[in-house]
């Protein structure tokens, strides 16, 4: 009974703490699908990941930003940390036209960031 | 009168084992309902020109390839280096008769209401021919 106990709280915690990491995680998108991309996503610390969902909002770490914020956002982080070169990651809905996310990577290039890196989901054979 | 010592039986606490374990099965049962595995991400490298811009700095044997894709979420039209393409797949078998001159560089550009997911589209097919220079150019183009 002991260990049994034991077994059920080591899951409740499991689930617990991962429930919590998942809500400060990235924001829930359906990602485009690719077939050639097989390197798994790395969390990059020092890479700066913006979220763009279907109608265009766009996202830095949960939090919601226009044109004008994202581009003072990403002078701000680039204030704290050298972000010249870095990589950008993009997350965008497969949906999302391109008139949403073309601005975003047109100010992420004039801060330095030209290397994109998309997320995408492993399209099924 | 004496006074007797009564010994006083400490109330033990008794563990109601059975309905501690129901609550914890019930707490995990409830976080395992509402826990959701996120579907794992791979990453698809790339880069941003600026069509024009970048093609004067470059001192590379071949014209970088340049794919359009116009449209809408209802039906979209792709060009490749001036050729119709009539889908992916042709696109796919064009781009593999240029792979024959080695690594080229490839500038894919759309149309405003392009969905995100095609520009992807485009260049998985680039990279899975094997072009690995590939790059979105953020130049307006009314398409």
């Amino acid at each position: 009974m002991a260990s049994l106990i034991d077994v059920v709280f080591l899951l409740i915690i499991f689930f617990m703490t991962v429930s919590h990491i998942n809500a400060t995680e990235d924001r829930p998108l359906e990602l485009p699908r690719a077939q050639s991309s097989d390197n798994p996503a790395e969390q990059d610390s020092s890479a700066i990941t913006v979220n763009i969902e279907d109608d265009g909002d766009v996202y830095i770490a949960g939090q919601i930003l226009n044109d004008d914020e994202l581009a003072a956002k990403i002078k701000e982080i680039g204030s704290l940390r050298n972000v010249i070169g870095q990589p950008l990651i993009l997350r965008v809905s497969r949906e999302t036209p391109w008139q949403k996310v073309r601005p975003v990577m047109e100010i992420c290039k004039d801060a330095g960031l030209c290397d994109v890196k998309v997320r995408v989901v492993k399209k099924s054979d | 009168m004496k006074l007797t010592k009564r010994k006083t039986k400490l109330n033990q606490t008794e563990l109601n084992l059975p309905a501690m374990v129901d609550v914890i099965l019930l707490l995990l049962i409830f976080f395992m309902c509402t826990h959701s595995f996120n579907q794992p991400e791979n990453t698809l490298e790339s880069k941003t020109v600026k069509q024009g811009k970048n093609l004067q700095e470059q001192t590379k044997l071949y014209e970088p390839i340049l794919i359009s894709i116009s449209g809408n979420s209802k039906g979209i039209s792709i060009r490749c280096d001036g050729n119709v393409c009539e889908n992916f797949n042709s696109l796919e078998k064009l781009l593999s008769k240029y792979r024959q001159f080695g690594e080229i560089e490839i500038i894919i550009k759309s149309s405003k209401d392009v969905p995100f997911e095609y520009l992807v589209e485009a260049i998985d097919r680039c990279k899975l021919i094997g072009f690995d220079d590939v790059g979105f150019s953020t130049s307006d183009w009314s398409g």
